[in-house]
Formats: C-alpha cells, structure tokens, sequence
C-alpha cells in the first residue's frame, strides 16, 4: 500500500540523489571551495600589503588581482547552471532573476542618488550584496540551493 | 497536465532514483513530474515513453 510522506509518493521512493547528480554537486563543491580559499589567498596580501591606498600606478593591478579566482568562481557556477536538467533550471529561476532585479535597482538607486551628490563609499558591494544576498535567499525559499 | 508516471514505475517496481537514472535527471525533477509539480519537456516526455515503452499520449492527460 503505498504510502504518503510529504512529496514521497510510495514505498519506492526516497530522497536520495542519483550518482550522477552527487558525482556532479560534488565537484561543484569542491571547485567552488579551491576557488574560494584562492580568493581569500589574493585577497588577504592584496589587502594588507597591496598599498591600495597608496600613489603607485601597481595599485591598480593590486586591487584587480582578487578579480580572477573571482571570474573563475562565477565560471564555476555558470557551469553548475548547465549541468543543471530542466526541472532543476525552472527551479534555479526565480533565484537568479530576483537577485538580477535585486541587483539592477540597488544600481539605479546609487545612480540617482549620485546625482544628487550624494556619494556612497563601497557602492560596488552595496549591489554584490543586493544581488548575492537576493540570490541566497530566494534560492532559500524555492528549494534551489539544494542544487549548489 | 496529469500523468501515469507514477502507476507505471510501481507496476515495475522502480524506485524513483531508479527512472531518475534511466532518464538521466534528478530524482527531484522524477518527483515534481510524478507530483504533478511539473509538467517535463517534450524530449524529456519523449525518454519517458521510450523508457516505459509506451506512447506519449498514453502517459500523459490533459486536466479537462
């Protein structure tokens, strides 16, 4: 007789994933976790030693250092969304279209109070965190971030 | 959109995991068609008859 639990449909049913999907999830983790502590890397020498605040024109490619293991992490996750299957692409969606929204709206407000003069330190962050912290948690509320 | 995907798994005695594999998706997206939560894409409607050995229209029914 089957039986209902939650979304379980019967007694052949469980939660666990196919290997495709751990093997896939897996190295996802493991790439995005070595891209992680490359960042963390850069970013600390770049931070305390970088002289970013200084006059050297080396600054400028001080302070851009920490972009690459940071592209490289967005080229992680842009390749996660494509082993994704459809479901799971659906799933990811609204994740990814609110942080963009989220993004977009942080950016034109700090456009328009700019205008006024009004100069925020650190607006680049205010729209990574727009968009990052949206992401996180809509992906949250959907279900999505079982996926990464 | 409803469908037999579940009656046809259990007449075999396939778990979930286990069509999830055949189809090459995720359990997860196993359950939500199976669930009714969605309704899969033509190619994947397409493996699920091929898997199951039937035709398109005997898995899947409109609601009215």
């Amino acid at each position: 007789m089957p039986s209902q639990t939650g979304d379980m449909t019967s007694e052949l049913d469980s939660t666990a994933e196919t290997a495709r999907e751990q093997n896939l999830r897996r190295r996802y983790r493991t790439r995005i976790t070595m891209a992680s502590i490359i960042y963390v890397v850069v970013l600390a020498p770049v931070t305390f030693w970088g002289g970013l605040g200084g006059h050297s024109a080396w600054r400028f490619l001080f302070a851009l250092l920490p972009v690459l293991p940071a592209a490289w992490m967005a080229a992680i996750i842009i390749a996660r969304f494509r082993e994704l299957d459809e479901y799971q692409v659906r799933l990811a969606f609204p994740g990814i279209a609110s942080a963009l929204v989220s993004a977009m709206l942080a950016s034109v407000t700090i456009g328009f109070l700019g205008i006024t003069g009004l100069n925020l330190p650190g607006v680049g962050w205010i729209v990574f965190v727009a968009g990052m912290g949206t992401w996180w948690l809509v992906s949250q509320l959907t279900g999505a971030a079982k996926q990464f | 959109m409803r469908n037999r995907i579940r009656a046809e798994r259990e007449t075999r005695g396939w778990t979930q995991l286990a069509l999830a594999e055949r189809l090459a998706v995720s359990r997860q997206t196993v359950n939500a068609i199976e669930t009714g939560k969605y309704d899969p894409s033509l190619p994947l409607a397409f493996r699920l008859a091929a898997v199951f050995q039937t035709r398109i229209e005997d898995l899947f029914h409109p609601d009215h």
